[in-house]
């Protein structure tokens, strides 16, 4: 176009080739201005189109310039190929017009560039001034999420700085619950979508969180979204406040309304004013058989018997005057369903905004089974107590039997704490002599010997340090007195007391240590006495093995010493044959019981026949029970050939003694047939001679001389004398034949019959009799009144020359088991060189002129106590009188 | 006469008969004193027996009796008597 306008060939018609037609040219320039106009918001064209101020100033340029310059060089052209000038003139003038043109235009274009910038500029500063004040946030995010720009609200708002909060992605600084959800509103906004709305929690510096609202529009042309974000952290906790103070509310009265349900206790609120039921809950129903429905706006009048309902109201009354609340204790209450309930009740006034009593609450609680409960619990309890009472009285008399036990016990019983005693019973006292004070009052091991002292302190130690729970050792203590005392202590460690304690015992041993000593001597005498008795003697066990043995016996068996014995038995020292035997013998004797006693048996010895006596028992203990056999031999071989000898005597002196004892006894008998006989056939004759000479003496009465008188008396007294004798000698005859009653005689009274009947031969005669009480003997009545009649007899005979004879008739002891009698006198007595003869048949110590008398009576006496088993014997000195002694068996008291 | 009963004598020995009923007589005793020699005659008399088997009835008053005679003796008259209710 450029060609044709300046006639330039070259130009359309590019070299050689064919010149473009006009049209072509112009056509093209229209196809191009198309394809410039066709997207004018795109590309090279966006600016020129664009409503910014280089725009406006591209299209004006355009418009103005492009025709100018086309114009200029036109002219330029026109003019020198027209020749008005030069074509150094026309480059010249055209430069000239260049720089004039392009000058003026540019000062233009800067004048009113300058110009918009300034009120650009003017509303830049404007909008950064309110961007900046702003309290609500605004930013710009980039779409990759970082921001671009933002105002210092945020600064305020989150505490992070503007560094910090452009260097990281903005999702990074939301709450992770948020961040899926933020994700997807930016999602939506890259999609296209106009605006969005929504909330987030956003992280502080300080770690809080902030509840932010975003506004966000997309500009996605510039590739940025424009947010306004304000803090609603404060509008939202005061909503959440709002909404948990209604939801508490709520609740609370749900939860108020559930307790007064649910509460075992009966619950009901009246209006202050006329005392109708507002409100009352199942309990309540349950208990009085009302429901609900029928209480609500009645009264108690309508509702309870007249009587318990005027109580109720009261006592109502009286809250609704006080003001405070009253307690109840039990108040009946008539239930339709259960009788009449006891209920424990508290009304308590609700004052309104005034401080009146607006309503009554009143809770109450049902007490008839408790009621009931601690009626019975009561009763229980007086049973208890009952129970306890006469547990304690048992316990007391127990106790007082345990006191009376240890007070009265026969060992000593004691408690010691420390080292102290804390109680010591009276046996203690008697034991070491000391008071229970003075016990009390010093250290046990004062107590005690000093040698003693130290073990006794270790011992009371070791128990109160429960080192030993029971000790049992033996001590010596000072008894008060001086005296040293053996005891035997015994304690134990008490863990019945808080502070350590030892009751303990205490036995008096020292008679069982002096038993002991005597024991120990005992024992080594009864060794020694072994050791040198003749004899054998060894002592086996239940086993029969030897457990001691005596030198003899330890030599016997061929041992050294006694060691090599024990143990051991027969069979280590005999032949088997003989051990075997004296075995068996211990055996039966262990098993029967039965001691051997003084067997004589032979023994083959060396030096021949050995003949040894031996003895085995069984030693037992207190119990009875065997403990050993105890033997003991001796050997009698000399024994046995002595007895021998003297067996052989032995039969020899028999044999004499009983042919002299057979002659004797036919002599005796003989004697005794002879003496009987003679002196009863004597008596016949002799009675004749006294008869008659009696009568002779009647019958020549007057007519006799003196002198055949004399004859006549002298015949008499010799034939009477003679009378005596054989009465005399008939008496001790048949007191050597007659057999013996044996029965209990009263001696005192047959001495005083005896007495009685010599009443006659001394009437006139001055005696003292002495009779001392006599007691019973064991005899023949018959016998023994002849042995009184015959001393009391002698008695009086021997004192008849004595002024005043002494008679004592007594009992003198015992002897062997028998009384000793005696007769006294203070006669003419007799010489004891010859009281030997004095029981002789026939033998007499006084002069028949001095003692009439045949000598038969203390033969006969003899007699009788000899046949009694006793024994007759007289002391005497000559003129002084004589005691005649026997003894007879004292009769069993019946 | 009747009315007094006899007093019985028995012994052998006619001294000490003689003797005894001088010591009787002395006495003055009104009863009869019948004398008997030995203890059979004794018998015969208190059971009126033999030679006495007529005699007038009635029991003495007093037996006087020698225990030592011939034939039956005194020991076996009073045997006898006391074994007789």
């Amino acid at each position: 176009m450029i060609g044709y306008a300046y006639q330039v060939e070259w130009l359309y018609g590019l070299g050689r080739s064919i010149p473009m037609a006009l049209h072509t040219a112009a056509a093209l320039h229209l196809l191009a201005l198309g394809i410039f106009s066709a997207r004018p918001d795109q590309g090279v064209m966006q600016v020129i189109t664009s409503d910014s101020p280089g725009g406006v100033l591209a299209r004006r340029m355009f418009a103005s310039l492009v025709p100018v310059l086309v114009l200029l060089s036109w002219l330029c052209l026109a003019g020198q190929r027209n020749g008005y000038y030069e074509p150094d003139l026309g480059v010249t003038l055209h430069t000239l017009a260049h720089i004039g043109i392009f000058g003026s235009f540019i000062w233009w274009s800067a004048k009113s560039l300058h110009r918009a910038d300034m009120v650009r500029q003017q509303a830049e500063a404007e909008r950064q001034r309110f961007f900046s004040l702003s309290i609500d946030m605004f930013c710009i995010i980039y779409t990759d999420g970082f921001l671009k720009r933002l105002n210092p609200a945020f600064n305020h708002s989150l505490g992070h700085t503007q560094e910090e909060l452009l260097a990281r992605p903005l999702v990074d600084f939301v709450h992770p619950d948020d961040q899926a959800a933020m994700l997807a509103e930016m999602e939506k906004l890259r999609q296209g979508l106009p605006a969005v709305f929504f909330e987030n929690r956003v992280q502080c510096r300080d770690g809080t969180w902030k509840w932010l609202s975003w506004n966000i529009q997309p500009y996605l042309s510039e590739g940025l979204l424009y947010a306004t974000v304000r803090d609603v952290t404060e509008p939202k906790r005061s909503e959440k406040a709002l909404r948990e103070s209604e939801e508490r509310a709520r609740w609370s009265s749900l939860f108020l309304d559930s307790v007064i349900e649910n509460l075992p206790a009966m619950i009901f609120v009246k209006d202050a004013t006329d005392l109708h039921y507002v409100r009352v809950n199942r309990v309540m129903e349950d208990l009085t058989g009302i429901s609900r429905q029928d209480f609500l706006s009645k009264t108690d009048t309508e509702l309870y018997p007249e009587d318990e309902a005027l109580f109720f109201a009261q006592k109502d009354r009286e809250i609704v005057a006080e003001g405070r609340m009253i307690d109840i204790p039990v108040e009946p209450l008539h239930s339709i369903t259960r009788g009449v309930v006891l209920l424990h009740t508290k009304k308590v006034p609700i004052f309104d905004e005034a401080g009146c009593v607006k309503y009554i609450l009143g809770i109450s609680e049902d007490i008839t089974a408790r009621v009931a409960t601690e009626r019975e619990v009561r009763q229980l309890n007086a049973t208890l107590e009952q129970r306890v009472h006469e547990r304690t009285t048992a316990l007391a008399a127990t106790e007082s039997k345990f006191r009376t036990l240890v007070e009265q016990s026969l060992v000593g019983i004691y408690i010691i704490q420390g080292d102290h005693f804390v109680y010591t019973n009276p046996k203690m006292s008697e034991i070491l002599g000391y008071t229970a004070e003075e016990f009390l009052s010093r250290p046990v091991p004062d107590f005690v010997v000093d040698s003693d002292r130290a073990i006794t302190a270790e011992n009371i130690r070791m128990r109160l340090e429960g080192t030993a729970h029971e000790i049992r050792y033996h001590l010596r203590i000072k008894h008060h007195n001086g005296t040293v005392v053996h005891a035997e202590a015994h304690g134990t460690r008490s863990d019945s007391h808080e502070t350590p304690t030892i009751i303990g015992t205490m036995l008096d041993i020292t008679e069982r240590k002096h038993a002991e000593e005597q024991l120990t001597r005992e024992r080594n005498l009864l060794r020694t006495l072994i050791d040198h008795l003749p004899g054998y003697i060894f002592v086996k066990d239940t086993a029969r093995r030897y457990l001691l043995s005596n030198r003899a016996h330890t030599k016997l068996l061929g041992a050294a010493a006694e060691s090599e014995l024990t143990g051991k038995t027969v069979f280590d020292f005999f032949p088997e044959e003989k051990a075997r035997r004296f075995d068996d013998d211990d055996k039966l004797l262990l098993h029967s019981g039965v001691p051997v006693l003084e067997r004589e048996e032979p023994f083959e010895t060396n030096a021949g026949v050995s003949w040894r006596s031996t003895t085995k028992v069984l030693s037992r203990d207190a119990q009875g029970g065997i403990v050993s056999i105890v033997g003991i031999q001796h050997d009698i071989t000399e024994r046995r050939r002595t007895e021998a000898e003297i067996r052989v005597l032995n039969t020899e002196l028999e044999k004499r003694v009983q042919e002299r004892t057979s002659q004797l006894e036919a002599a005796n008998k003989e004697l005794e047939a002879f003496s009987y006989s003679v002196s009863h056939d004597l008596r016949a004759p002799l009675r004749h001679v006294q008869g008659y000479v009696e009568m002779l003496e009647q019958s020549t009465e007057g007519q006799l001389s003196d002198k055949a008188k004399h004859y006549v008396k002298t015949i008499k007294d010799s034939s009477t004398d003679m009378g005596q004798l054989i009465d005399d000698l008939l008496e001790f005859s048949r007191m050597g034949r007659v057999a013996l009653a044996e029965t209990s005689v009263q001696m005192e009274t047959l001495a005083r019959g005896t007495i009685q009947s010599l009443e006659l031969a001394v009437q006139h005669r001055n005696i003292a009799w002495k009779i001392a009480p006599l007691p019973r003997v064991l005899g023949d009545p018959a016998a023994l009144r002849q042995v009184m009649a015959n001393l009391i007899g002698n008695a009086v005979k021997y004192t008849r020359k004595r002024d005043t004879a002494e008679i004592e008739i007594g009992c003198a002891g015992e002897e062997e088991g028998r009384l000793v009698l005696f007769v006294k006198d203070n006669g003419a007595g007799f010489d004891m060189k010859y009281s030997h003869k004095l029981f002789g048949v026939f033998q007499r110590l006084h002069r028949a002129e001095d003692f009439e008398g045949t000598g038969i009576g203390l033969a006969t006496v003899q007699r009788v106590i000899g046949r009694h088993g006793g024994r007759a014997w007289a002391e005497g000195v000559l003129d002084h009188g004589a005691t005649i002694f026997f003894t007879l068996k004292p009769a069993l008291a019946s | 006469m009747n009315s007094l009963r006899n007093i019985l004598l028995v012994d052998d020995s006619p001294r000490d008969t003689e003797m005894a009923v001088h010591a009787l007589e002395s006495c003055n005793l009104a009863n009869e004193i019948i004398t008997l020699r030995d203890g059979s005659e004794a018998l015969d008399y208190l059971y009126c027996r033999g030679e006495y088997a007529f005699r007038p009835r009635g029991h003495p008053a007093v037996i006087l009796l020698d225990l030592k005679m011939p034939r039956v003796d005194g020991i076996e008259v009073l045997r006898q008597i006391k074994s007789d209710p």
